[in-house]
């Protein structure tokens, strides 16, 4: 064998594939970097959305803007790496982008359109036009609903306004440089701007718009006044406006436009003015619809909820009421009658009643003025069970139809007697407590605790440990399943567990995002957690609170159930869910099938999936073809007889101009875990007296026409990163591995193909590999004679203890094919193996 | 009436059980209790493992008795191990084995990981897959052989046993 040089590490002589080699290693680097960056991100867009932590809009956009980057720079990077033809994943990520950019409040421009729409014309799609409010009367409307009848001043309107007045200029320049912390300096720009408004004119064809409309109402009603409510573009997304902008009611008609201009201005008060900068809502972002509704004169008016925010499952119906106008219930100015009404029968469950010693009226003047209410209606409940069995029926009518629990606003009209609906949004609520507050742990016995919480709650049962794949199927309904790592097959037995606690593992890997979705309480990243757990034993997991206790702790369970449909409803949830929807699922899960393609990533998790299996690929496939070329590494000096390339990609060897790298200069890392593995199994024994044993004949097994059995062997090494690709006898293993400092990025991947005897003894051994690798904890895809293993999720530790069994493997199945005659010397080869890699041995193999 | 060739009769290569030369006794004796030849609807268990070399050629045979040989503990074996011995060796007093021990089960167990190239016997004749039966019946008679690698057209192909030539004479005799 001709003694190389060794070129690689002076710039010199390096030859210009190593060269290359290098770069796409460093990219394929960052690639894992970004990669594992985006999905950290997602994982904590996911465990926000399950509602047990608080965020808003500028949580929201930032971290849009960290997974935006992130994926681009993703995609970028493997273009550098696999050149253009991934172009195409970029073309992806944008319109994934574009998808994000309509979900976001205040990102749809206004387009020209009509200026006033009545109600009749109006659906629940058109909230960007005339906002959430008006939207969802007019789809009472259409369900047929009671409703007031009324029309919107749309957003269009409102661009006209500020166009005819020229105000955005002004406004431009009044919030340019404004400190919305400073209170004194907001509320001065504030004061400025509402005399701006009062001074502006509404546009004429609008004021004549409005005029018409309004005329039109009171004729074909009869009634003599209307409210004029606001309705902002946005404000469904962003459930903290609510109450923040002006409403008006009893208006007369001579006010119709002033008033409408008043709620116009309202949007520059400094609480609403501070909300909207302080989330970085972008002041042009939130255009405003007016409603003008013609006005009930309300005996009695009231909230409901569809469901007790408390006990949201207790299928019960929550009343407020009061006599006369609403806005005494919403301010808190008089304390209301509640009831609590069972769904199904309409019964009254609870009822407090309060005395209620005024109310709001109509003044005929206009507008609302105080009155006392009558002695003998005070103390008495201001609703009849008619009224309470309506507005159970509209509950549950409405709640049917958006398909979910309705905050809403209603009225009994005191000309008609009859239930009016003044408005309906998804019921919203913050958490009372953190529950953990409330149970007591004190006496509990501790087995574990720590870690992170990957999705809170708690769950109980007896232990169930699974090491791998293969035993998936013996978990039983129930169990707490405690796992070493959170291997992707962990998935199939989230519907069957009460709770998973893995060893390590962190919020961002595929099983984390599952756990969220399936809702079982999951606990990561407890050390020598499998020392600690028996199985069978009955352990309570508290996710929430980061502990495992013994026995079934019931209460705890039931108190850390979690309260997702407290935070469900609210618009920010829903807005981040809805994101989510296009951000997280993962629709390309294997590479074998054939919808592996880019164009077939429609979710951000799905590009960065792709990436980094094809960036897997690319430098795989790059560093084979380099480790081919006999001139672009050293040799390795060792006592195997295996001729193998070294191409040290990192510099990790000692400096020199050596042809040859020896074994010892190897530094700690894949390779030489691996290598060292080789090397305690030794190469198997030379035939002691050659000159007796002439051999006959070649068999007719395998692929016989290669003569030179240890060709094209070398190792891609890096500090934490080895390639290493054998050809042993008949048979190809390549050896990939990561064992850096973080698990999430560590792998190991194995490919074993081929051998030298007929095919139903390859596969047998192919058998073989696959069972010791699954105890292993790999996972794989079998095909014929060739395997495709990998773990992933590890700390180094233990990929490098891996990589050890992974080297004296290979040689133990060196040529095992030929000697796998019938299944049953298969299962005692894979038996005596496993005790020699000191694998678990789940059965005792029967000779 | 038609006698039959070796070809016809003998087992596949791939159904009988063969080994690389560097594997242990150990394993040889696994493939030996493992393995289950199944010819014709006769079960029967192999009485010699073939050995291969990494260029999938036949280098040689153990038989049984090569493997009870290889694990013979050493105070037991004459001095001279190889098949027969000589007239001046010295006999071995089998009762020996009555002190049979831990520490001779742990001799056997190191033994047994001793490659089984150091037990096995070459290759010295083989049959042509277009032997007559009566070809092969005398070569395992002359040669003392209960089993005969066939060959086509210069590779192994399979094995032909005592057991199924004495069932092809059993259909002329019986």
């Amino acid at each position: 064998m001709a003694r190389l040089t060794h070129p690689f590490r002076t710039t010199e002589g390096e030859s210009s594939a190593l060269q290359k080699l290098r770069r796409r290693f460093d990219l394929f680097r960052e690639l894992l970097d970004r990669n594992n960056q985006v999905l950290q991100i997602i994982g904590d867009m996911e465990e926000k959305a399950q509602g047990e932590y608080l965020f808003d809009l500028t949580y929201v956009r930032t971290i849009l803007e960290q997974l935006r980057d992130a994926v681009h720079a993703t995609v970028d990077l493997l273009i550098d790496l696999g050149g253009p033809e991934y172009q195409v994943l970029k073309d992806r990520a944008n319109a994934i982008e574009s998808q994000i950019a309509l979900l976001l409040p205040g990102t749809h421009p206004v387009e020209p359109g009509p200026m006033v729409l009545p109600f009749s014309r109006i659906d629940s799609r058109d909230t960007f036009l005339v906002g959430s409010k008006n939207a969802q009367l007019g789809e009472m409307k259409r369900l047929g609903l009671n409703v007031p009848e009324g029309f919107a001043v749309t957003a269009y309107g409102y661009r006209c306004f500020l166009e005819e007045n020229g105000l955005q200029q002004e406004i431009d320049a009044l919030l340019e440089g404004l400190d919305i912390q400073n209170h004194d300096d907001l509320v001065a720009v504030c004061d400025r701007l509402k005399v701006i408004f009062e001074k502006s004119q509404v546009p004429g064809d609008l004021a004549s718009g409005i005029r018409d409309q309004h005329d039109e109402l009171l004729s074909r009603r009869g009634a003599g006044r209307v409210a004029l409510r606001s309705s902002a573009i946005g404000e469904d997304s962003l459930f903290s406006f609510a109450g923040q902008y002006s409403s008006f009611l009893n208006v007369p008609p001579d006010q119709l436009l002033k008033r409408y201009r008043d709620i116009l201005a309202s949007k520059f008060s400094p609480r609403a003015l501070f909300y909207l900068l302080s989330h970085s809502i972008g002041e042009q972002e939130l255009a405003m619809s007016v409603g003008c509704i013609e006005m009930v004169d309300a005996m009695v008016s009231g909230v409901m909820y569809t469901r007790d925010p408390i006990d949201p499952d207790a299928d019960t119906v929550l009343v407020h009421a009061i006599y006369g106008l609403g806005p005494y219930l919403v301010e808190g100015e008089v304390s209301p009658d509640v009831f609590k009404l069972c769904r199904e029968r309409a019964g009254v469950v609870e009822s407090t009643i309060r005395t209620k010693a005024r109310r709001l009226v109509l003044d005929p003047e206009g507008g609302v003025k105080e009155e006392p209410v009558p002695e003998a209606d005070r103390d008495v409940p201001c609703v009849d069970e008619r009224t309470l069995q309506s507005l159970v029926d509209i509950a549950a009518r409405l709640e049917d139809h958006y398909g979910h629990a309705q905050d809403i606003e209603w009225a009994v009209d005191r000309a008609t007697g009859r239930v009016v609906v003044l408005q309906a949004r998804p019921l919203r609520l913050l958490c009372d407590l953190p529950v953990s507050e409330r149970v007591d742990l004190d006496g509990l016995k501790v087995l574990a605790s720590g870690g992170t919480t990957v999705c809170p709650g708690a769950g109980g049962g007896p232990v169930a440990v699974i090491q791998s794949a293969d035993q998936v199927g013996e978990i039983e309904r129930g169990s707490v399943v405690v796992a070493p790592n959170p291997f992707p097959a962990l998935a199939q037995v989230l519907d069957r567990a009460s709770a998973l606690v893995t060893e390590i593992g962190g919020s961002a890997s595929h099983l984390a995002s599952l756990a969220r979705e399936k809702r079982v309480p999951t606990l990561v990243g407890i050390p020598k957690l499998l020392d600690r757990m028996v199985p069978g034993d009955v352990v309570t997991v508290d996710a929430t609170g980061m502990s495992i206790y013994a026995g079934m702790q019931d209460e705890l369970i039931q108190n850390r159930r979690p309260e997702y449909d407290l935070f469900e409803d609210t618009a920010i949830y829903d807005l981040l869910r809805r994101l989510l929807e296009i951000i997280s699922p993962l629709n390309l899960v294997s590479p074998t099938e054939p919808d592996f393609r880019p164009d077939r990533c429609v979710t951000f998790h799905d590009i960065t999936r792709f990436a980094h299996q094809r960036g897997i690929e690319e430098v795989f496939h790059l560093a084979r073809e380099v480790g081919r070329q006999r001139d672009a590494g050293a040799m390795l000096d060792t006592v195997l007889p295996l001729p193998v390339h070294v191409l040290d990609l990192e510099s990790v060897l000692p400096d020199g101009t050596q042809t040859w790298s020896k074994e010892r200069d190897i530094p700690e890392g894949p390779f030489r875990s691996f290598w060292s593995g080789m090397l305690k199994e030794g190469w198997p024994g030379h035939l002691p007296n050659p000159n007796r044993f002439i051999p006959v004949s070649a068999s007719h097994g395998g692929n016989l026409h290669s003569t030179q059995f240890t060709e094209n062997s070398f190792a891609v090494i890096g500090r934490d990163y080895a390639l290493v690709s054998l050809r042993l006898g008949f048979h190809f293993t390549s050896v990939e591995a990561m064992g850096c400092d973080e698990p999430e990025k560590n792998f190991v991947r194995l490919h074993y193909k081929g051998g030298g005897a007929a095919a139903d003894r390859r596969q047998r051994r192919i058998r073989l590999l696959a069972e010791l690798l699954s105890r292993m904890g790999f996972e794989h895809i079998v095909k014929s004679d060739f395997i495709d293993s990998v773990m992933t999720f590890r700390p180094r530790e233990e990929i490098l203890e891996t990589l050890a069994r992974l080297g004296r493997l290979t040689l133990m199945t060196k040529q095992l094919d030929m000697a796998l005659s019938n299944d049953r010397v298969t299962g005692w080869y894979r038996e005596d193996f496993a005790k020699r890699l000191g694998l678990a041995s789940e059965r005792v193999f029967p000779l | 009436m038609h006698t039959k060739r070796a070809g016809e009769i003998m087992i596949q290569l791939d159904h009988y059980p063969h080994i690389p030369y560097w594997f242990t006794i150990r394993q040889a004796i696994a493939e030996m209790e493992t393995a289950e030849i199944d010819q014709d609807g006769r079960r029967s268990i192999p009485r010699v493992v073939l050995v291969f070399d990494e260029a999938y050629r036949l280098m040689g045979f153990v038989r049984r008795r090569d493997i009870l040989r290889g694990l013979l503990p050493s105070f037991l074996q004459n001095s001279h191990s190889s098949l027969g011995g000589k007239e001046y060796d010295i006999k071995v007093d089998p009762n020996l084995s009555e002190v049979f021990s831990d520490e001779e089960t742990d001799e056997i167990r190191e033994l047994a990981n001793t490659p089984i190239s150091t037990v096995m016997n070459p290759i010295v004749h083989t049959a042509d897959a277009e032997d007559h039966l009566l070809k092969v019946v005398r070569e395992m008679v002359v040669n003392n052989y209960y089993m005969l690698p066939v060959q086509r057209e210069g590779k192994i192909v399979g094995v032909v046993r005592s057991i199924d030539v004495l069932h092809e004479i059993a259909g002329l005799v019986l």
